[in-house]
């Protein structure tokens, strides 16, 4: 057999990633429950669900609807909240040996400000409390995914991410207190995505991932009534692909800090497809609830992709879309 | 749990509107504890994004059975498949109905197809005085019947088969005649589960009952499938779905 030296890992802000398949915020907890059906290690990396400061209760039920080729979500950044996420969470963290993204959240710009100080502390300082040089190498946490494109919170959430203006000056508020690399997730729900990558750039991203869901509602008929308690909630799944893609390659246009991309990715071939628009890496939502080993089927899978088309190293693969 | 590689065993209606689906894989079935359930995947809808939750009714070394009402498209799909055909179930999933050793008399009691996830109890408890108490809209939804055997009351709303009533209200007549279960069971509508609170806290007998809510990951992650016990948010598939009847809103 042919040795296998075909090259998966990619760097972001100087995080190097073992490949670039990151499972997306909201769908994988806290790595816990996925880490029971297989190794978590074996992914590039994955995003926590979205935290605040203060726990939050999230929406009331019902929180999904199934749409076509597609999924309306409502949960409304249901978190423990920042000191029990270090206290209960940080430990077990800290054992992987995948990227670990903290993706965080809040209402004000007060509380943005907070939560990433947080956890840029928390992430610093936890490998300062081990001797053990190995592992205070390694921080329980790697980066932060900047959660402004939420559009299931009633405050704060995606009301930041909306306009350039806005992303420029949230960005620019928390950029000084982040201490890891920070990622900027950016909502599909405005009028020019290439304008509010460029917003987040000039405010001192380190990359910025897309496409977070988009608003969108589900109705019965018989009872008139929208299905989600709250009325509305976000799409994701195979459906948005398509205004993923786009969204991926208008901003790799705009853009020079790195994207990840993501919206409706199933399969390696999707991956190929996003990282020829410009993505470095991709991540992976809804389909784990298809397929719970969706992630780690994908890094096999795109392994042998790269093998049949002839690429030796899936750099080449970024942005090598032809007109 | 493990994502587990089936196929169809069978796949009858057993009821107006109801199927059993059994399934049969070469694969070693993980412990499995009644009251759990298992996240199916909808064969040949990649269109139907999610699976399907469904308790696990019964099982054997190297089988499952579910049973399911026909109510939208994904079981409406589901009701199609032929046997032999190829399906993935994750599972075993959530917690099941876990019984201190101290009880020895069980209720159980179940509405509809909320019966569904109180049949194997017996099978896991074997040294337990049982009484089922089992309640349908009408004799043309009572399913499953044969399979609680001995000491099964049955009741339907409009008196078609067995007693015409409720079934709490069976349980009832014989808790006055005398019965003292240690325990109830429940699985059912939200209306019937609450009738069973009522029953549980007149006579102060502990009760636990099975809830179900719309799902998405099935095993804790997403955060979709909560119920408010004792007043906050929990995760019907993680921390349920069986809960202590006292903790929830009914």
């Amino acid at each position: 057999m042919k040795k296998n030296t075909i090259n998966t890992s990619i760097t972001i802000a100087g995080v190097t990633f073992k490949n670039p398949i990151i499972a997306a915020s909201g769908t994988f907890g806290f790595g816990r429950e996925y880490s029971k059906l297989y190794d978590i290690s074996t992914l590039g990396g994955f995003c926590t669900k979205g935290l605040t400061v203060e726990p939050r209760e999230g929406n009331a039920p019902p929180r999904i609807a199934e749409t076509y080729m597609g999924i309306l979500n409502s949960v409304g950044l249901q978190n423990p909240g920042i000191d029990a996420f270090v206290r209960d969470e940080l430990p077990f963290l800290s054992r992987l040996d995948t990227i670990r993204i903290a993706n965080v959240a809040g209402n004000t710009k007060e509380e943005y400000i907070e939560i990433v100080k947080r956890v840029s502390q928390a992430s610093l300082s936890h490998c300062e409390e081990r001797n053990d040089e190995a592992i205070s190498r390694k921080k329980p946490i790697d980066m932060i995914e900047l959660n402004i494109s939420c559009p299931n919170v009633a405050a704060g959430g995606m009301s930041f991410g909306v306009c350039p203006t806005s992303v420029e000056s949230i960005v620019s508020a928390v950029r000084p207190y982040a201490k890891l690399p920070m990622i900027v997730k950016l909502t599909p729900n405005v009028a020019n995505i290439a304008e509010n990558a460029r917003a987040a750039e000039n405010a001192g991203a380190d990359a910025i991932s897309l496409i977070n869901t988009i608003a969108g509602m589900a109705v019965n008929y018989k009872t008139r009534k929208p299905i989600l308690a709250r009325g509305f909630g976000g799409l994701s799944g195979p459906a948005v692909k398509p205004i993923a893609l786009k969204m991926t390659h208008d901003c790799y246009k705009a853009v020079k800090i790195p994207i990840i991309g993501m919206g409706g990715i199933t399969t390696a071939e999707d991956i190929m497809e996003f990282m020829l628009c410009g993505a470095t890496a991709v991540q992976i939502g809804t389909a784990n609830f298809s397929n719970p080993n969706i992630c780690f089927s994908l890094v096999k899978d795109l392994t042998n992709i790269l093998k049949e088309c002839n690429i030796n190293d899936v750099r080449e693969v970024i942005g090598a879309l032809e007109a | 749990m493990k994502d587990i590689k089936f196929s169809v065993k069978s796949n009858l209606a057993i009821a107006d509107n109801i199927f059993r689906m059994e399934l049969k894989t070469s694969a070693k079935l993980p412990q499995i504890m009644c009251g759990q359930f298992l996240n199916l995947e909808v064969v040949g809808h990649d269109d139907l994004i999610l699976r399907r939750p469904f308790c696990i009714c019964d099982f054997g070394a190297d089988w499952v059975s579910v049973v399911y009402a026909v109510l939208g498209k994904g079981t409406t799909a589901l009701s199609k498949l032929k046997t032999g055909t190829n399906i993935n179930a994750l599972l075993p999933l959530g917690n099941g109905f876990v019984l201190d050793k101290k009880y020895t008399k069980i209720a159980i009691i179940g509405g509809g197809l909320g019966v569904a996830p109180l049949l194997s109890i017996s099978k896991c408890y074997l040294d337990k005085e049982y009484k089922k108490y089992l309640g349908f809209a009408s004799k043309k939804s009572v399913i499953l019947e044969k399979e609680f055997g001995i000491a099964t009351t049955i009741t339907t709303d409009d008196g078609s088969y067995g007693i015409k009533g409720y079934p709490t209200t069976a349980l009832e007549n014989d808790i006055i005649g005398g019965y003292k279960p240690d325990i109830i069971l429940t699985c059912g509508s939200h209306n019937m589960m609450g009738a069973v609170a009522k029953l549980a806290t007149k006579y102060n007998i502990p009760a636990l009952a099975s809830t179900e809510e719309r799902m998405a990951c099935g095993i804790g992650a997403c955060l979709v499938c909560v119920c408010k016990v004792n007043g906050r948010y929990a995760r019907v598939c993680a921390d349920g779905p069986v809960f202590d009847i006292r903790g929830l809103a009914l």
